[in-house]
């Protein structure tokens, strides 16, 4: 399954749904079936970032060389 | 956003910082050029459904009984680093997707809200929402050719913005002017941060 080989590496959900070029509701759907049967692992996000001013600036700082 | 993995015994390097950008406006008014513009990806730009925004802080449970009203959405990336990676997520500003903004604006940086000054209402409802959630924001206005100029003094007063607020011009063609509006809203973040006001999430 074409899901399953992009999901060696860790990828998020939106970058899967982009690469298979399907929905990402069906995405979900398929990494919960996927997770159900212990195939995958579903990580949250790390979230510190917002307020954290050194990766903000790093950010501006990243973009500005774009 | 939540992130998938087929082998919890591999990969053990950290889960990337994912730091979220909205870009918001008007039908038209160049949110998927922009996105385009700066993004390393295949700009994409996918019919999806309603229920998807969830999807970048939700878990996976439930989804399977949301509704799925079709909308348009853009998607675009910018690896900072292996370990820092910036999405900017494109979303309609007509107030008939007002529902799908809770979802996508939680845990994000900020907005990029588009204007066109021909049709500079449309962003209105982008304003007060971001105003009224307390998440920094700038207004980008997309300078088509043939729109007239407008001295920025009159239209912030025209949109009623308050001085916090940066507002600046673009062509959302130039990869350097949409870079240049990420720039300013992170920016626009970090002073607000260091004048003590904190990201929170959206809710």
């Amino acid at each position: 399954m074409r899901l399953l080989r992009y999901c060696r590496s860790r990828a998020s959900v939106a970058d899967l749904a982009a690469d298979l070029d399907l929905p990402l509701g069906v995405v979900r759907i398929l990494l919960a079936d996927l997770r159900e049967r212990g195939l995958v692992t579903i990580y949250q996000p790390v979230a510190s970032g917002l307020n954290d001013v050194r990766i903000l600036k790093e950010v501006a700082d990243a973009l500005r060389r774009l | 956003m939540p992130y998938a993995d087929s082998d919890p015994t591999g990969d053990r390097s950290p889960i990337p910082v994912a730091i979220k950008i909205l870009v918001a406006g008007g039908f038209g008014v160049g949110k998927t050029t922009l996105v385009s513009a700066v993004s390393e990806v295949r700009p994409l730009r996918t019919e999806e459904e309603m229920s998807e925004p969830s999807s970048l802080v939700d878990q996976l449970e439930g989804v399977e009984r949301k509704t799925t009203t079709t909308v348009a959405m853009d998607f675009g990336r910018i690896s900072i680093s292996d370990d820092l990676v910036v999405y900017l997520f494109g979303t309609p500003g007509q107030k008939r997707f007002w529902f799908m903004w809770d979802e996508l604006a939680y845990g994000a940086l900020g907005a990029v809200v588009m204007a066109d000054t021909r049709r500079l209402a449309d962003c209105f409802p982008s304003i007060d929402y971001f105003e009224r959630n307390g998440m920094p924001f700038v207004v980008a206005v997309n300078c088509f050719d043939d729109a007239r100029r407008y001295p920025s003094e009159t239209m912030r007063s025209a949109l009623n913005l308050t001085d916090d607020v940066p507002l600046l011009l673009c062509d959302a063609r130039q990869r350097s002017s949409s870079r240049d509006v990420l720039v300013a809203l992170v920016e626009h973040a970090v002073a607000r941060l260091s004048s003590g006001q904190h990201v929170t999430p959206a809710r």
